[in-house]
C-alpha cells in the first residue's frame, strides 16, 4: 500500500483531472438512462410526431457517451505521467522519501481507483433507476456498464506503460496508440503487402481465424460491439491490463528520468523503433498506393512516399527534442 | 552523515561524473564549486536519487539511499526552480509536504514566513523570485532535515534578500547543526558560509579542503616591471589575474618556489605579496586554461 502523504500529493497534483473523471463516471451512467426515458417520455407525451410503437429500452450499443468512458483513462494516465514529465514535476516527485516502486503505485492506485470506485457507483445507480423506471428492455446494461471498467482500465495502463516509457505526452500518446494498433501493423500490414507482392492470399489472414483472437487488439474496443458477446471474452482485456501494468511499472522503476525531453527515455529504442516506423510507412502507403490505382507501379510510388513519410515523422517524432512546459 | 562514493555518471553519452567520493559531516556547510556544466546539479540529484548512479554509492548515516529511500525523510533538496510548487499557496504546500516528511514543523514553518514576512495567501508562482527562494528555503528548514542540498540558492535575488536567505541559512546550521551542501556560482557567498569547499572539474572532485587552508595555499603577487612580460609569464602558466600597463597581479601558490624565483628574476620594481580570495582562486584555476 503506497504512503498515504505520497496519494495525498497525487491526489492535489491532479485533482481536476481526477474529480472530472470521478463526476463523469458516477453520473455517466446514470444520467444516459436517464436520458433515454426522457425521450421515452418525449414519444409517450407527443406520440403523434413520433414514427412507430413507444418503447423505453435501455439501449448501450446505442448510447455513445458511455462507450467514451475509456477517454478518461487515457485522459488521467496523460495527466499522471507525461504532463507531470513535460512540465518538470518529476523532479520533486523522485526526490521524496520513497522507491520509485512506490510512486508507480500510488498514481496506479489513485487512477485505478478514480476509474473502478466511481463507475461501480454509477453502475449501482444505474441499477437502481432501471429498477425505478422499469424500462421494457435493457440491451448489454450488465455486461457493457461492468466491462466498461475493464476496457478503461485497459485504455489506463495501457497508456501509462507508455508514459513511463515516454519523454513527453505526445510520445506517451503516440507510442500508446501505436500499441493499440500494433497486431494490424505487425501482422496484417506485412501480410497484405506479401499478397501484393506474390499474388494470391496468405490462408491464415483470410481463414477461420477465433473471434477472440481480435480481442487482443486494444483499439478493438473503442466500437462497442465487444459488449454483444460473451462476457468471459472480458478476462482478454482485463489480463492485457495486467500486462501493461507490469511494464509500466519495470520502466517506471528501471528508466532514467532525466528531464531531457526526448521521445524515448531509453535511447537504444530510438534506432529500431524508428526504422519500424519507416518499414511501417512503406508498407501502409504501399498498400494504399496499390488498391488506389490498382497497379504495381502505384504501390512503387506510394512505398516511396511512405518511407519519406516514415523517415520525417520518425525523425521529428523521435530526435528532435519536445520543448519541456 | 552523507558519503559519496566512487561515484560516476554518463548523460547522453558523455561523462559528467568520474569516481566522485566526499563526505560531509553534522553541522558541516560544504561549497561545491565549478563551471557551468561541471555536474554541480547533477550531483545533487544523485544524492536524491532523481537520477541513478552509474557506478558508486551513497550512503546517509551508513545506509545506503537507493535501497532505503525512506532515509530522504533526512535529505531536502531545493532546485533551482522547482515547478511543482508553482500552483500552491504556502498552506497547500504545508499540506502536502506536512504528509510526506513526518518531522514537518509547521510552527517553525509558521514563524519564519512571519519573520520574512513572506505573502501566505498567494501561490508560489506569483511570488517574486526572491521571495520563492526564501519561502522554498523555509519549507525546506521546517521539514527538519539533516542535510539540505540547495542548488544556486542565492540566484537571481537581490542584496538585501540574498543576506536574508544566508542569515537563514547560517541560523539553521547553527541552531540545529543541520548539514548543507551548497551550490553557487557567487564565491563570495560561499566564502561567507562554507567551512569546506570542492571544485568539480574534469569529472572529478578535486581540492576538496577548508577554506581557511584554500586561501592560505595561495598567494598574490602585484608587482611592476619596467618592460612588457607578459609573454614570459604566460609560458610559465602563471595564472595572471590583472595586468594594467606594466602593473601586474598573479597568483600562484604559496609553496611554489620556483615559481616566485622566476617572477623574481624579471627583475620587477614593485613587489607586494597579498592574501587571496576565493573569487582570485576560482578564477586561476578554472579560467586558467581560457586566458593562459
Amino acid at each position: 500500500m503506497p504512503d498515504s502523504g505520497l496519494l495525498y500529493k497525487e491526489w492535489r497534483q491532479n485533482k481536476v483531472a481526477l474529480v472530472i473523471t470521478i463526476l463523469v463516471f458516477i453520473l455517466g451512467n446514470p444520467l444516459s438512462i436517464l436520458n433515454m426515458y426522457l425521450i421515452y417520455q418525449g414519444c409517450v407525451t407527443g406520440k403523434e410526431n413520433w414514427v412507430g410503437p413507444c418503447v423505453f429500452s435501455v439501449d448501450y450499443l446505442n448510447s455513445s457517451f458511455i462507450s467514451l468512458f475509456w477517454i478518461w483513462g487515457v485522459v488521467l494516465a496523460v495527466s499522471q505521467l507525461g504532463i507531470e514529465r513535460s512540465k518538470s514535476f518529476f523532479d520533486f516527485t523522485l526526490s521524496l522519501p520513497y522507491t520509485r516502486g512506490q510512486i508507480f503505485h500510488a498514481k496506479f492506485l489513485t487512477g485505478g481507483m478514480v476509474i473502478v470506485v466511481p463507475q461501480l457507483i454509477g453502475y449501482v445507480l444505474s441499477v437502481l433507476l432501471i429498477m425505478l423506471l422499469k424500462p421494457d428492455q435493457a440491451v448489454y446494461f450488465h455486461n457493457y456498464s461492468l466491462g466498461m471498467i475493464i476496457v478503461s482500465m485497459l485504455a489506463y495502463s495501457l497508456v501509462m506503460a507508455g508514459g513511463a516509457l515516454t519523454g513527453n505526452s505526445f510520445a506517451q500518446l503516440l507510442v500508446s496508440f501505436t500499441v493499440a494498433i500494433s497486431p494490424f501493423l505487425l501482422i496484417s500490414l506485412p501480410v497484405i503487402n506479401l499478397e501484393i507482392l506474390f499474388g494470391g492470399s496468405i490462408d491464415f489472414i483470410h481463414g477461420p481465424v477465433p473471434k477472440w483472437v481480435q480481442y487482443f487488439i486494444p483499439i478493438i474496443y473503442v466500437d462497442s460491439k465487444w459488449a454483444e458477446n460473451s462476457p468471459y471474452y472480458l478476462v482478454i482485456p482485463a489480463i492485457m491490463t495486467i500486462i501493461f501494468y507490469i511494464i509500466g511499472y519495470i520502466s517506471f522503476v528501471k528508466m532514467s528520468n532525466e528531464r531531457n525531453g526526448y521521445f524515448f527515455l531509453w535511447k537504444p529504442l530510438n534506432r529500431p523503433v524508428q526504422i519500424i516506423v519507416i518499414i511501417i510507412g512503406i508498407m501502409g502507403f504501399g498498400y494504399f498506393g496499390f488498391t488506389a490505382s490498382e497497379s504495381f507501379a502505384g504501390y512503387l510510388i506510394g512505398m516511396g512516399t511512405g518511407a519519406v513519410i516514415g523517415f520525417l515523422i520518425s525523425y521529428f517524432a523521435i530526435y528532435k527534442k519536445m520543448k519541456l512546459l | 552523515m552523507i558519503e559519496l562514493r566512487q561515484l560516476s555518471k554518463a548523460i547522453d553519452g558523455n561523462q559528467v561524473l568520474k569516481d566522485v567520493s566526499l563526505t560531509i559531516e553534522k553541522g558541516e556547510i560544504f561549497g561545491l564549486l565549478g563551471r557551468n556544466g561541471s555536474g554541480k546539479t547533477t550531483m545533487l540529484r544523485l544524492i536524491q536519487q532523481i537520477i541513478f548512479a552509474d557506478s558508486g554509492t551513497i550512503l546517509f548515516d551508513g545506509v545506503e539511499i537507493k535501497k532505503h529511500p525512506k532515509v530522504k525523510q533526512n535529505i531536502i533538496y531545493m532546485p533551482v526552480q522547482n515547478p511543482f510548487y508553482d500552483k500552491y499557496t504556502y498552506k497547500q504546500l504545508v499540506d502536502i509536504l506536512r504528509r510526506i516528511y513526518p518531522k514537518f514543523d509547521v510552527t517553525y514553518a509558521n514563524e519564519l514566513m512571519n519573520r520574512y514576512e513572506i505573502p501566505e495567501t498567494k501561490k508560489y508562482r506569483e511570488l517574486s523570485t526572491g521571495l520563492k527562494k526564501q519561502l522554498s528555503l523555509v519549507l525546506s528548514f521546517a521539514a527538519r532535515p539533516a542535510l539540505i542540498l540547495l542548488d544556486e540558492p542565492t540566484d537571481g535575488i537581490d542584496a538585501v534578500t540574498r543576506h536574508d536567505v544566508l542569515q537563514l541559512m547560517v541560523d539553521e546550521v547553527a541552531e540545529r547543526d543541520t548539514s548543507i551542501l551548497i551550490t553557487s556560482h557567487r564565491l563570495e557567498d560561499i566564502e561567507r558560509m562554507c567551512n569546506r569547499i570542492g571544485f568539480l572539474e574534469d569529472n572529478s572532485l578535486t581540492n576538496v579542503m577548508d577554506l581557511d587552508e584554500l586561501k592560505e595555499e595561495y598567494i598574490k603577487i602585484q608587482m611592476a616591471f619596467d618592460t612588457d612580460v607578459n609573454l614570459a609569464i604566460r609560458e610559465q602558466n602563471i595564472p595572471m589575474l590583472d595586468q594594467a600597463g606594466v602593473f601586474y597581479t598573479v597568483l600562484i601558490p604559496k609553496s611554489d618556489e620556483e615559481k616566485k624565483s622566476f617572477l623574481r628574476e624579471l627583475k620587477p620594481k614593485v613587489w607586494n605579496e597579498l592574501p587571496v580570495n576565493l573569487e582570485e582562486v576560482f578564477i586561476a584555476k578554472f579560467g586558467g586554461k581560457r586566458r593562459w
